[in-house]
């Protein structure tokens, strides 16, 4: 079966971004060439989940084609009815419901990039799979935490961990069933 | 400190059967002997709240913290009939600058978050080990709540170990 999987980066106090949304600290890991798995994970991955939030976040700081390429269904999960653009689709559904119908049908996995509501709404309803979480080595005292309040224990198992020279530890973990 | 996935140190019923994870690491190694590893601290420091917790635990698994010197910092009236623990409610910078520094080589603050923001936020921690387990918690205190200021780490060293445990070591640079 198809599986859900959590790419994300986080401080060590668990934040995924400063207040204002401010991503800069990721750059004290940033090196040439390094992309810290992320293309090796990413050709696995035919569906991508996100906010609406990470998506205007990143169609204004980036473009369209980051996520849409052309060569992925890309599900943005909205309150706002939208037509279809490209392979992105707006939907207005309720998320786990998407997540169990995407599970079902054939294909290679899928990939949720967050924002921090999507990834609690997941938890919640356990329907994460894998966790591929890279710790940055920083604190940075406050923001948007990966891990919001109010969620069900979950046991996991450890697939991997590595460490790269930047001081990232990247951490690989499966939902124990 | 030990802390689940989700940045957790404590369960809010205090609760700790969540330390024991039966999954078997592959990749890891064994764990490190405990006793070994505390024979390297001469000196614990402990917010008023993690005494507590530790005293209501070492009514089933007996005292954690042995007979080593141990200051706990609290502003409340609090008693012990052991010698070696004593209670501080001045200064925190004056107690690592003057008391701590000169006299222990290895001063291990036993938790809990409170003490951790304070000691952080006022540079006096040199060293941050956090062991992760294989766990999300979902819900209870966490680790670093809010530390409000950024400190960039500098990684010294990482282990996984058989349980599924990883175990990460963090320099403070100044």
């Amino acid at each position: 079966m198809r599986k859900l999987s959590l790419f994300i980066a986080t401080s060590l106090d668990g934040y995924i971004a400063k207040p204002n949304d401010d991503l800069s600290f990721l750059k004290i890991v940033e090196k040439e060439k390094e992309d810290y798995g992320y293309s090796a994970f990413i050709a696995n991955i035919d569906t991508i989940i996100l906010g609406r939030k990470t998506y205007d976040y990143v169609l204004e700081k980036i473009g369209p084609s980051y996520y849409d390429n052309g060569q992925r269904d890309i599900f943005v999960i909205t309150r706002t009815e939208k037509p279809k653009t490209g392979r992105t689709i707006f939907y207005t559904g309720e998320l786990a419901k998407l997540v169990k119908q995407l599970k079902s049908e054939n294909g290679k996995d899928i990939y949720c990039d967050g924002g921090a509501e999507i990834v609690n709404e997941l938890l919640r309803h356990d329907l994460i799979d894998e966790f591929i979480i890279s710790i940055i080595p920083i604190l940075v005292g406050n923001g948007t935490r990966l891990f919001k309040d109010n969620r069900p224990e979950q046991l996991l198992e450890l697939l991997n961990t590595k460490t790269f020279d930047t001081g990232l530890t990247q951490l690989h973990y499966r939902r124990k069933k | 400190m030990v802390s689940s996935l989700d940045g957790i140190i404590a369960k809010k019923d205090n609760s700790i059967s969540w330390f024991d994870t039966s999954h078997n690491y592959d990749k890891g190694v064994d764990g490190q002997d405990p006793e070994e590893f505390l024979k390297t601290i001469d000196c614990y420091i402990m917010g008023s709240h993690t005494y507590e917790h530790a005293l209501e635990l070492s009514k089933s698994y007996g005292w954690a913290y042995g007979e080593k010197p141990t200051i706990v910092l609290t502003n409340r009236n609090l008693t012990t009939d052991k010698p070696n623990i004593e209670f501080y409610s001045g200064n925190l910078n004056k107690l690592v600058n003057e008391r701590l520094k000169p006299n222990y080589k290895n001063v291990w603050v036993a938790g809990g978050a409170i003490l951790t923001k304070e000691l952080i936020r006022q540079k006096l921690a040199h060293e941050i080990r956090v062991s992760i387990l294989p766990i999300v918690l979902g819900d209870g205190l966490l680790f670093f709540d809010n530390i409000g200021q950024e400190q960039i780490l500098h990684l010294k060293d990482t282990a996984a170990y058989k349980n599924g445990m990883i175990e990460l070591c963090y320099e403070i640079k100044k």
